[in-house]
């Protein structure tokens, strides 16, 4: 590793319509290093990445290739002038076959005529996989690669285009311990071929196995960059927590009797291949949180529990009877309402207004008729009650901002007045103002008697809002804290990673 | 913005803002546009706007309306229905089929039944055995219409049911019955959409099927519902048509699902589903009907008709789609 800087990005500022994710992002990267960028959920690690690939265009500031100023308009831009990234979520396509899926970008140096040249697009692709690493032949069935192999073909593509810079964005989220290994290995073999490589991980054992320097971010800002030798796991905890609470934002939690009542019992619950044996038991009116790095299943979790995603194996009861819901239908029979994590894709009507996507939960039968009366009537009140910011309740809801929107989405499940609320990160997105509404509104549920499952990628939420908190890491529960009140964010992290 | 009536606004801003606050060209294009055809075909020719050419034209788009009203409900619920012109015709095979040997209500009814089980299969197929409705609909119409050529070996049933002819394509008080049977359809149409629960579901699952789902709307036996209606109104379609041509016959129907399509999408309904009215489909359907009936007083030839058709459909589309609400388009 030399001390040439190669690419830097200096005073970058990003933001998402109301949200900021980059404030004050720095970050300079030497050839040949291999550089861990760590944070919290939500501190702009992803996103510095992804502007400094060309995928989102950045608001102010500036980036420096060769201590040239170079501002990428585009990914294929950004590819050709050598800067790589390889994507947190799959972007391969199981339609076409390993070779094309790594010369996507450039299928075009393989055609002859109309067609392409199999034989040549197969060598180079084999070429292209050796090169990190990997050991499965390019003539297999792109079905039968395992989520670690698809990710080391995503490696490979990025590399087709010899990038001398590679971002790498949490590509090890979703990965099991071998394909983890895998992945590191492509990297290391990059670093030898004299590759920078700057990749976002959640994962301490990754940084101290693999890195040269590490970049800590925290709320869109660049904190400190460290050498991997000079410092420990703790330091690095302490750095990316570091906020001062707001603790002002979260209502006071009211004095609960212990109660000897089982409202819901999981019992070594197994959904998919996220969730492999959990156990829990949630007494009535209690505020349960949920920990946990994103993949480590909450979501999942909280599916089953409302009866979107089947239950593979335990077993559930609620109220003491056996409860497998097939459908959410069934689980909102019981009085268990789910407010989905994906706001916009799955719990928003965007063609809807505020009142119609309000009442969708409180219809009458098919072929009773509806009543816009008392339609506007519960809207009103919810509007009110959660200060939602509308024009009027008749607005189409896609005119809101995102944190309002999300109070017409729990709205519409508060308005079923359900004995259990499941809360898939209902601040997500949400700016600061609303955010405390909506902390109001789930602290008054609670207090009224309802009971709460809240998973939460924020984790002084988690500590504002529960009463308890547990939490999920590879699947399975790695740590329950009964008492939260004196509980700070390292601890928890210690059990997230 | 305020549409607050301030001193020294004149009429003409009144109204504009009026329209703009109403939903604008969106959702009043395919009403100027009616509205323009009518105007422009009275100047070209003094036989268009008469009371006699009205009724001519309502008569002549009677089943257009009614099979379009069925379709409406599947194309809000963000599905299609090509099925509709095969059933239509073995409805009016059919009907014409068993007329003298069970009776004309009899075989109405047998028709309109049939209509709606054969809507009811194509929602099955499509809700339980997610098959996408296009393919469900595309295979109905085609084992359909096979069916018809089977029960007809291809000769037509000439009807000489007089009774029913009138009771279904004849006038009282100069108001033509099949008029009368389209208001009827039209009212189901807007109670099932508008005024029920059923017609919020059935835009919720256009709209967004998942968050429908997972808010507990039966998503299923909704899509099942929207084509069972399709179907049953197909079926009655197909009664308007026996009596309309008198006779049953092996061809009928040919076609008819994509002036249905046109009809409901003029009328303002996007094929992506979640918004749409029966209204608006009324509307479009009179504009085709106006549109030929038009041309053909003119002396139009009939490829120019369809030629102008055809604009109109894709013009329709482009001024009225909101790409920003639909995304990306396909």
């Amino acid at each position: 590793m030399s001390t040439t800087e190669i690419w830097a990005a200096k005073a970058i500022q990003k933001s998402f319509g109301a949200s900021k994710a980059l404030s004050s992002a720095h970050l300079s990267l030497r050839t040949g290093e291999i550089h861990a960028l760590v944070g919290e959920n939500g501190a702009g690690k992803s996103t510095l990445s992804k502007v400094a690939a060309g995928v989102y265009q950045i608001d102010e500031g500036t980036f420096e290739l060769d201590g040239l100023p170079f501002i990428p308009i585009s990914i294929m831009n950004a590819a050709k002038s050598g800067i790589g990234l390889v994507f947190q979520e799959q972007s391969t396509s199981s339609s076409l076959t390993i070779a094309e899926n790594i010369f996507l970008n450039d299928l075009r140096r393989f055609r002859v005529g109309a067609l392409i040249n199999r034989k040549k697009i197969e060598a180079a692709a084999s070429t292209q996989l050796k090169s990190v690493g990997a050991d499965f032949n390019v003539s297999t069935d792109m079905a039968n690669l395992n989520v670690g192999q698809k990710k080391i073909l995503e490696v490979a593509r990025a590399l087709a285009q010899n990038p001398r810079l590679i971002f790498m964005d949490e590509v090890t989220a979703f990965l099991d311990s071998r394909g983890r290994e895998l992945v590191l290995k492509a990297m290391q073999n990059l670093k030898e071929q004299g590759i920078t490589v700057c990749f976002v991980t959640h994962h301490m054992d990754e940084v101290f196995q693999i890195a040269d320097r590490v970049t800590v971010m925290r709320d869109g800002k660049t904190i400190q960059t460290l050498k991997v030798g000079e410092t420990d796991r703790s330091e690095l905890e302490r750095l990316m927590v570091g906020r001062e609470v707001a603790s002002h934002m979260y209502p006071p939690k009211e004095k609960k009797s212990a109660s000897s009542e089982t409202l819901l019992e999981l019992s070594n619950i197994s959904v998919g291949d996220r969730i492999n044996g959990v156990t829990l038991s949630v007494a009535p009116g209690e505020v349960i949180g949920i920990a946990g790095l994103a993949g480590c299943g909450g979501n999942i979790l909280l599916k089953a529990i409302g009866g979107d995603l089947p239950v593979k194996g335990g077993s559930m009861k609620f109220r003491d009877e056996d409860y497998s819901p097939k459908s959410p239908r069934d689980a909102i029979e019981l009085g268990i309402a789910y407010l989905p994590g994906e706001r916009d894709l799955e719990g928003l009507l965007s063609l809807f207004s505020v009142r119609e996507n309000i009442s969708l939960s409180i219809l009458p039968a098919s072929f009773s008729s509806v009543s816009t009366a008392t339609e506007a009537k519960i809207s009103k009140q919810y509007v009110d009650d959660l200060k939602i910011k509308t024009h009027s309740i008749e607005s189409q809801v896609d005119t809101l901002s995102g944190g309002n929107r999300q109070k017409v989405v729990l709205s519409k499940l508060l308005a079923l007045n359900p004995k259990l609320l499941l809360l898939d990160n209902p601040t997500r997105g949400v700016d600061v103002g609303a955010r405390e509404h909506i902390y109001q509104s789930i602290t008054d549920a609670a207090h009224a008697g309802m009971t709460i499952i809240l998973y939460s990628e924020d984790l002084p939420e988690l500590l504002g809002l529960s009463d308890r908190i547990l939490v999920l890491r590879h699947g399975g529960v790695s740590k329950e804290f009964r008492n939260v009140n004196k509980l700070a964010e390292n601890d928890v992290i210690t059990f997230m990673l | 913005m305020s549409t607050g009536s301030i001193k020294g606004e004149s009429r003409i801003d009144r109204v504009t803002a009026w329209f703009i606050d109403t939903g604008g060209i969106r959702r009043w294009f395919s009403t100027v546009m009616l509205l323009v055809l009518i105007l422009g075909f009275s100047i070209m020719s003094d036989r268009f706007a008469t009371f006699t050419n009205a009724r001519v034209i309502l008569e002549q788009s009677v089943v257009l309306m009614v099979v379009a009203l069925g379709a409406t409900i599947v194309i809000i619920g963000g599905s299609i229905d090509l099925s509709v012109g095969s059933i239509v015709g073995i409805c009016s095979v059919v009907t014409a089929m068993l007329l003298t040997s069970i009776g004309i209500w009899q075989a109405v009814v047998v028709a309109v039944i049939l209509g709606a089980i054969l809507g009811t299969l194509n929602g099955l197929l499509f809700a339980y055995g997610k098959i996408p409705s296009f393919i469900v609909t595309l295979g109905m119409l085609t084992a359909v219409r096979g069916l018809i050529l089977g029960i007809t070996e291809g000769s037509p049933t000439i009807i000489r049911e007089d009774k029913f002819i009138t009771l279904f394509s004849g006038r009282t008080f100069g108001i033509s019955h099949g008029v009368i049977v389209v208001v009827a359809m039209f009212v189901i149409a807007v109670f099932l959409l508008e005024r029920v629960a059923f017609g919020r579901e059935v835009r919720a699952i256009g709209a967004g099927e998942k968050v429908a789902w997972l808010t507990g709307i039966r998503v299923n036996r909704a899509k099942v519902l929207m084509f069972l209606f399709s179907g049953l109104m197909a079926g009655v379609g197909g009664v308007l048509l026996a009596a309309r041509a008198q006779v049953g016959d092996a061809t009928q129907g040919i076609g008819l699902e994509l002036q249905v399509i046109a009809a409901v999408v003029i009328g303002g309904t996007p094929l992506t589903g979640g918004i749409g009215r029966a209204w608006g489909t009324i509307i479009g359907a009179l504009t085709i009907g106006v549109l030929s009936n038009g041309l053909n007083i003119l002396g139009v030839p009939s490829y120019w008709q369809s030629i102008i058709t055809g604009l109109i459909l894709v013009l329709a589309v482009f001024l009225t789609i909101d790409r920003k609400k639909i995304g990306i388009i396909k």
